[in-house]
């Protein structure tokens, strides 16, 4: 989880962001302690960096982005929305919530880390197959892996947490 | 020197202009001038070294100094820069020296010629005190108002201010002599409130002009602001070309500005064009300006000249067809207007936005930042006049206007439709600008209903404006562009840490997932 701070309205969020095959997914999105479904949307980026694509149900949106300093600026439809990463936030969510959970119902398709193991952030530990699509369920940060709960073939629930990390100082 | 054909046998002969300005008008001036086979020269200070007016121009002279007063404001610097460049004439553009009459006089002395008027009836007309008695004896209806005729003892000063606002009338605006942009200006609804008003316009007018002489005005409640522009020649031709609506201000400020107006008929027009010359006429004037009135029902009253180009007026060039700074410069040469009067009518419908690089949700804060994305819209009708591109810098060392935006339709509603358009395609990223305040502008429907005033800005948005979107769509984008990290492979993709974040090679070896 990351957490973002929209300053158009001055919204904050927690997202917990997925690379899956079709493009990008927020697993997990928390505004002002309510918890968003956004499973069906999508996001990708065309082959500048700069165009990103919002796929949402039947919809498609193009997005203009930029990151200047520690905000990302984002054009849509119209609107300009500045969007601040909150870094002190990227711990600590994590870490309240004892591990990483499953962001989703699915079943356990390969586990590529084991306890004691040595991880850097971002690094894929296992993957999760759900709606038909593989995701892949990366380490948020560096650290070293602490209790694996899950086999290849469980069926978990959304929310349920799979692995645990203990971050490195 | 080899003249172009047009200026070889005219009276007043030039071939190469410098152009005492800096971003979207130099722009507009060396386009103009090129078009027309005139070489060009820019002036530029340490900030603008990269500008697009000196990429554009033929030519360049830098101005050294730390401060605008040692370098655009400068008219000695100018005058140096003509020399070391051998241009032979100058154009000031808006804002900066241009209504100096003291630097017309200067530049004329100095064998330079002069693109603008003459230095007489700039300097009758930028007294707006001096301005106003002139246009009373031109027969120009006046905004009922008063002189102060000592401003030296306060408590003697006071004690007239109050006599004669009774005899004009309240509501009352205090204005400095010298004034513009609002500057030196208080509105005071009542008696009581005379006194710090006066003191507060004074201490402005001072700051901002060097002079602190203060007059005063009846307060005409919710006008419309109506414009004529005017062109005179040397041999005492005159014309009017149709008028400009810029009613749509923000602190006293021009934001949205069209033409023609949905106010004014054809009889209004050509009483108010007859007017406009009839003012121009009074100070002898040579060249481009533009007389400004204030609309009230079907009575219209002067308000200023203002003897330059104006920052509107792309909107009657696409409306009367004719290029104002070609104009200019066949003026200067010497040469007889080329349009007649009856040559003159509306075709079509044009609207201007001017894009600041502003917070409008936050009393329309000057902004700051790198223009990391610049996207102007494209398509039929749309012309943008700019001094930037991407990779520039907004500062507040200048000016916070990035561009014009300007449209031309058929009719008014489709010049509406096609701003709005072109402003929901208007990309800039890395600055806050006011584009998405100027659509709620456009689109707005008493804006729509020709329902426009003076206080349009601030009677609708009274507690202020907010942007509006998708928040969560822009912060779902926005993880997924983090999580990607597509930006750090790509130094286009994240300003702000990089030591070059404009090399456009920069994403030669990105690799992508």
């Amino acid at each position: 989880m990351k957490e973002f701070t929209n300053q158009t309205d001055g919204s904050n969020w927690a997202v917990g962001v997925i690379d899956t095959a079709s493009g990008y997914s927020a697993i997990q999105i928390e505004t002002e302690g309510e918890l968003l479904d956004l499973q069906d949307w999508r996001v990708s980026f065309g082959t500048s960096p700069n165009e990103a694509l919002l796929e949402r149900g039947d919809r498609e949106e193009r997005l203009v982005i930029v990151k200047v300093g520690d905000t990302w600026w984002v054009h849509h439809n119209g609107h300009t929305s500045k969007v601040d990463v909150v870094e002190r936030g990227a711990v600590s969510t994590f870490a309240n919530s004892g591990g990483l959970t499953s962001p989703m119902p699915g079943k356990i398709l390969s586990v590529m880390a084991s306890v004691g193991e040595p991880v850097d952030e971002g690094q894929t530990l296992l993957i999760l197959e759900a709606m038909k699509m593989e995701n892949r369920i990366c380490s948020p940060v560096n650290g070293v892996v602490s209790a694996i709960h899950y086999e290849v073939g469980d069926q978990v629930n959304q929310g349920e947490v799979l692995i645990a990390i203990e971050e490195s100082e | 020197m080899d003249f172009p054909s047009w200026i070889a046998n005219a009276p007043f002969k030039f071939g190469k202009v410098l152009i005492a300005n800096r971003g979207e008008i130099a722009c507009r001036i060396i386009r103009g001038c090129q078009e027309m086979g005139l070489a060009t020269v820019a002036v530029f200070n340490d900030a603008d070294a990269d500008a697009l007016h000196v990429e554009l121009a033929d030519e360049s002279v830098h101005l050294e100094g730390d401060d605008l007063a040692s370098t655009y404001l400068s008219a000695n610097s100018i005058i140096n820069a003509c020399r070391k460049s051998r241009a032979d004439a100058l154009h000031p553009g808006y804002g900066f020296l241009s209504e100096r009459a003291d630097f017309a006089e200067l530049v004329g002395a100095s064998g330079i010629i002069w693109i603008g008027p003459p230095a007489k009836a700039i300097d009758s007309m930028g007294d707006k005190v001096k301005a106003r008695r002139l246009m009373i004896d031109a027969g120009v209806p006046l905004v009922p108002g008063a002189e102060l005729t000592s401003q030296d003892n306060l408590n003697a000063t006071v004690d007239q201010l109050r006599s004669l606002s009774n005899e004009v009338g309240f509501p009352i605006l205090l204005k400095a002599s010298a004034g513009g942009g609002g500057k030196g200006m208080r509105a005071v609804e009542t008696s009581g409130e005379l006194e710090a008003a006066y003191l507060s316009a004074k201490r402005e007018a001072l700051s901002a002009f060097g002079d602190d002489t203060i007059y005063l005005e009846r307060r005409i409640v919710s006008p419309r602001h109506i414009e004529i522009q005017i062109l005179c020649d040397t041999h005492g031709g005159a014309i009017h070309l149709l008028e400009r609506e810029c009613s749509i201000q923000r602190r006293h400020q021009k934001v949205i500005e069209e033409a023609p107006s949905v106010a004014i008929s054809p009889e209004m027009r050509e009483q108010m064009g007859e007017a406009a010359i009839n003012a121009a006429k009074a100070v002898h004037y040579v060249g481009a300006g533009t007389v400004e009135f204030l609309l009230s029902g079907d009575e219209f009253f002067f308000l200023e000249m203002n003897t330059r180009l104006q920052v509107e007026h792309p909107v009657t060039e696409l409306v009367t067809g004719v290029d104002l700074v070609q104009e200019q410069l066949r003026i200067a040469a010497g040469h007889p207007l080329a349009i007649s009067q009856d040559e003159v009518f509306p075709r079509g419908w044009a609207i201007e936005a001017r894009i600041y690089s502003e917070d409008a949700a936050n009393g329309f804060l000057p902004a700051t930042g790198p223009l990391a994305i610049f996207r102007p819209p494209e398509g039929p009708g749309i012309r943008l006049d700019t001094g930037v591109r991407q990779g520039d810098e907004a500062s507040l060392d200048f000016d916070p206007m990035l561009a014009k935006l300007i449209v031309h339709a058929p009719d008014r509603m489709r010049a509406i439709e096609r701003m709005s358009r072109a402003l929901e395609d208007f990309i800039i990223l890395g600055v806050t600008t006011n584009i998405e305040f100027l659509r709620s502008v456009i689109t707005h429907q008493k804006f729509a209903s020709g329902d426009t005033t003076t206080d349009f800005i601030e009677s609708i948005w009274s507690d202020g404006w907010n942007s509006g979107g998708d928040p969560a769509a822009a912060v779902v984008v926005a993880a997924s562009a983090e999580k990607s990290g597509l930006h750090l492979g790509s130094l286009s993709g994240e300003l702000g840490d990089s030591p070059d974040p404009y090399n456009p090679f920069s994403t030669l070896y990105r690799s992508y997932p």
